[in-house]
């Protein structure tokens, strides 16, 4: 994660307020900073209303920072209007001109700048060939279907090699099949244009899968900036914890350390073993253990593992898969992925059964800060 | 049994509604072309002798019956009142397009107060929006005429186009305004291109309208025209009150089709906008 | 431009758009309501000027007091203004019952009729006002269509029907039906079949049908349509004028009277100012209906 080089973009302190119709003041940005770096793949995540949108807005100009600065390529740009910024977004609902054609739209950044119609018509062509759709210059965006849209939508922000493409939420109208088969055709599109996206989600498998680096937003705050990996497996904090992936967040209190382990008392009275790393005794943490981590049986040497016992309520097969639902004596409930269940175990995971879920002391995160 | 009954009855009194509606305009029609010279409510055989005779040609009839006093004063009537409609339409188009534009695209704190201001000239009686004009003009010292009539149209105009223009603007995404900013063209850029093709059905139907009402206003013409600007409803207003002529049946007669003509336009364009915007050539400039 | 801030850029073209509507609306409609407003309380003059001296007395004659000088207590103009009142009334209530019932009639067509008899409405919206009037002349007066097809029919009625009351009512009901229809078919359209089918279903008869869910749910076109046909009709007089003759006066005419033939203008603005104020005041509670009826159904 190494974007050692000068940022597209940097935003420092980034403060918006808006106020509702009832004249309720809301903070869609609350000191926001990030800085993108070129050709850089950034999404930002988050719930709606987390300021994601608004973030988003404010680097292409449709909304004013109360406070803040920002700058695009080393040139302050809080006093400049839109339009002459070097950023082009693709819209949520894409936003093609209805009357004019795909040519039209594609080619139209061209047209306001003077471009004239020849090189206009042959850049126009082949930003339509990067995106695949090649040829249908003539049709009206009416009369095409929504991922031919969403590609239309594409080649028109691409055509003008703009600094910097801002997406917002441009999958989500699209069904799963076809936002699988974008996702990858939009990470391959940003590294042969090799200009840096921004990229607007509230999908978290989205996020994951395509971004180099990961801005998680909630309450206009920022809460944990990364790689994908880093913030699947070392969520910042509970919030991060809770909204990438399927999470067992135990509030507890650290009872026992040795050298290498800690043990610690949930608040409901379960035991769990994490490592040891900088815990002290008695000290307030939270812990999480993803539901794929669990295993039936005791992988390794019992000395390195630990479990939850508890009585299964539930087990749904979801292919390949089966995902239990437990609860433990102390009340606590544990959702658990079981990958492979051999035929055999599946008679363990039937409801009401006991059943121990095992895990390695090292995979379970501990979230510093454990009071929130 | 009583249900079918009552959905007979239903039909029934609709098929009344719409004789109601219909028939008077249909008599009108039927008369201006009978050709009885001394009682036009009994039929005396097809004519065009009255259509003849308010263009100022030589009929049958008009040799031993003067009926119209003088075709001059009805042409110029009519050359009034579509001088002041077109340019009435003109003017209260301009002005109440930029104002649906403003109110539709921008957040501000008289935002209220300005609706209020635009519905008021809408409510307001004809009678009282006609002489505290011609008040205020006897007062300011502009002469009654053209421009006086002129002025009083737009005045409440530009409300039934700030009305059908918001409509039309509102149904507009307002993300194609931006993304066409984003792609790099300045506002101005941006409303020739992007905004004024979205919304010009609304912007041709707020025209057709405001013609249509500046054309057919009695009330406040009544009041603010001068001797000399005498508009076309004036003019029957006063032909009527002196008397009923077999010419007012003929004269009525070409004001309804023409006005009809006109909303059928209208209206067929409206209908079929969201056709045409894809059928439309994909370069209008 | 170019030194100014975004907000600063945005601000210059707001005002830009909006000036030519300011001084439209406020100088040709806000600043002669205001100089009608100063002329209704100044002294009428000798010859038909106005003397600038501060006379009340003009709103007092409209409810009948006396002025002092000329004129003995007398509620010629009181009369005039409750007729007004009463036909305007009338012309809703007419309307209303005229319009209601061939607007289910309408919502229950195919798409095509519809669509049809829609424009057959609204088109006479746009035929000439006076030639609609016009009509209704040759129609009601005693030599007319109606007593000629009477005599036809072998009635021989001879009815006087022209300026009257009820050709005044029938000429004002003409003129406002689309007003009328137009509301009220919106809310009909609006209406969930589903919702009158509930109902039925629940037991209810046809016309507890009708008074506990459909008449309710098109209580906004009803009260829409009545407000915007009540109000043209209260001012109006261009219909009394041509149907009503010289014993059907409403307040209109007599406005029209007092600054074409009396020319008595303070008293003529006194007669416009009551007429606004009654049309704000009942603007006014319509308004408040209405937001009433939003905060009802929860809406912000």
């Amino acid at each position: 994660m190494s974007h050692t080089n000068t940022p597209v973009v940097e935003i420092k302190a980034a403060v918006k307020h808006y106020r509702t119709p009832e004249g309720q003041a809301v903070r869609a940005l609350d000191g926001v900073d990030l800085s993108v770096g070129a050709n850089e793949f950034v999404t930002l995540l988050g719930p709606s209303g987390c300021g994601k949108t608004t973030l988003l807005r404010a680097i292409s100009g449709f909304e004013q920072l109360d406070s803040g600065s920002l700058i695009i390529q080393g040139q302050p740009m809080n006093d400049v209007p839109p339009y002459q910024r070097p950023v082009n977004t693709v819209f949520q609902s894409y936003a093609l001109f209805p009357h004019l054609s795909v040519g039209d739209n594609v080619g139209y950044a061209l047209e306001v700048r003077g471009v004239p119609r020849k090189e206009r018509d042959t850049r126009v062509g082949e930003a339509l060939e990067m995106v695949g759709m090649g040829g249908l210059q003539k049709r009206k965006p009416g009369l095409l279907s929504g991922g031919q849209q969403q590609r239309v939508a594409l080649a028109r922000a691409i055509v003008n090699r703009p600094a910097l493409l801002l997406l917002d939420e441009p999958l989500s109208a699209l069904d799963r099949h076809l936002r699988q088969s974008m996702q990858r055709e939009l990470k391959k599109l940003q590294s042969e244009l090799g200009i840096a996206f921004v990229f607007v989600t509230h999908d978290q498998e989205e996020a994951l899968t395509m971004s180099d680096r990961i801005v998680v937003l909630n309450g206009g705050h920022v809460q944990q900036i990364g790689r994908p990996e880093a913030i699947y497996d070392r969520p910042a904090n509970a919030f991060v914890a809770g909204f990438i992936g399927e999470s067992n967040l135990f509030k507890a209190r650290v009872s026992v350390v040795d050298d290498q382990h800690a043990e610690l008392v949930s608040d409901v009275g379960d035991t769990l073993r994490v490592r040891r790393g900088e815990l002290q005794l008695n000290q307030q943490v939270q812990v999480l253990l993803r539901p794929e981590q669990f295993h039936l049986d005791c992988p390794g040497s019992s000395d390195s593992h630990a479990w939850l016992e508890g009585v299964v309520e539930q087990t749904v097969f979801v292919g390949k898969d089966f995902e239990v639902s437990m609860r433990t004596p102390q009340g606590s409930q544990v959702k658990a992925v079981v990958r492979d269940a051999a035929r055999q175990a599946l008679q363990r995971l039937h409801a009401g059964e006991t059943l121990r879920l095992w895990y390695a002391s090292q995979a379970a995160h501990v979230l510093a800060g454990g009071a929130r | 049994m009583m249900r079918r009954l009552g959905q007979n009855l239903l039909s029934g009194y609709s098929l009344l509604f719409f004789v109601f509606l219909y028939l008077p305009i249909g008599l009108i029609f039927v008369y201006s072309f009978n050709g009885n010279p001394l009682n036009m409510m009994i039929w005396g055989g097809f004519s065009l002798d009255w259509y003849r005779s308010i263009f100022g040609m030589a009929n049958s009839l008009a040799d031993n019956v003067q009926y119209i006093e003088s075709t001059d004063q009805l042409l110029g009537s009519l050359r009034t009142s579509l001088s002041v409609a077109l340019i009435t339409a003109l003017i209260s188009t301009v002005i109440g397009t930029l104002t649906a534009l403003a109110l539709a695209r921008f957040r501000f704190r008289l935002q209220g107060f300005y609706r209020m201001l635009l519905f008021m000239p809408m409510m307001m009686p004809d009678v009282v929006l006609g002489i505290s004009l011609l008040i205020f003009f006897v007062n300011i010292g502009i002469p009654l005429g053209k421009v006086s009539i002129i002025i009083g149209h737009c005045s409440f105009l530009v409300s039934y186009v700030f009305i059908v223009v918001s409509a039309r603007l509102a149904g507009m995404d307002t993300r194609l305004e931006e993304a066409s900013a984003d792609l790099g063209a300045n506002p101005w850029y941006t409303f020739r291109r992007i905004t004024l093709p979205m919304i010009l059905p609304g912007v041709i139907g707020g025209a057709l309208l405001s013609f249509i009402i500046s054309m057919d206003d009695l009330v406040i013409t009544y009041f603010i025209s001068g001797v000399d600007s005498t508009t076309l409803p004036v003019y029957i207003y006063g032909m009527i009150r002196r008397g009923i002529k077999p010419e007012i049946n003929a004269i009525a007669t070409l004001l309804i089709l023409a006005s009809l003509l006109i909303a059928a336009v209208g209206l067929y364009l409206r209908n079929r906008q969201p056709a045409a915007l894809k059928a439309e050539d994909s370069h209008g400039s | 431009m170019s030194g100014l801030t975004l907000q600063g850029r945005n601000r210059l073209r707001l005002f830009g758009l909006l000036s030519p509507v300011t001084l439209l609306i406020g100088g040709f409609f806000v600043a002669p309501l205001l100089i009608m407003a100063a002329y209704s309380l100044a002294e009428p003059g000798m010859y038909g000027g106005v003397e600038w001296n501060f006379y009340p007395d003009s709103f007092g004659r409209v409810l009948g007091w006396a002025d002092g000088s000329n004129e003995e207590f007398d509620i010629v103009y009181l009369e005039i203004i409750l007729r007004s009142f009463r036909i305007a009334l009338l012309t809703v209530l007419v309307s209303l019952l005229v319009c209601y019932p061939v607007a289910f009639w309408v919502s229950r067509l195919d798409a095509r009729k519809r669509n049809f008899f829609l424009f057959l409405i609204t088109l006479p919206f746009f035929a000439s006002l006076i030639v609609r009037l016009y009509a209704w002349v040759l129609i009601l007066r005693p030599s007319g269509f109606l007593n000629q097809f009477l005599h036809h029919l072998g009635i021989n009625a001879e009815l006087d029907l022209i300026y009257s009351e009820t050709a005044v009512l029938i000429g004002l009901v003409y003129i406002f039906i689309p007003f009328m229809f137009l509301p009220i078919y919106a809310s009909v359209e609006k209406l969930d079949r589903r919702l009158i089918e509930a109902s039925q279903d629940l037991g209810a008869s046809r016309w507890q049908t009708f008074r506990k869910v459909i008449l309710p749910l098109t209580m906004p076109g009803v009260a829409a349509g009545s407000i915007i046909v009540f109000i043209p009709s209260l001012g109006n007089f261009i219909v009394p004028s041509l149907l009503g003759g010289a014993k059907v006066l409403m307040i209109g005419s007599l406005v029209e009277q007092q600054f074409l033939a009396a020319r008595n203008w303070p008293f003529g603005a006194a007669l416009a100012m009551l007429l606004m104020a009654s049309v704000l005041v009942f603007l006014l509670l319509y308004v408040r209906s209405l937001s009433r009826a939003e905060a009802l159904e929860g809406r912000p």
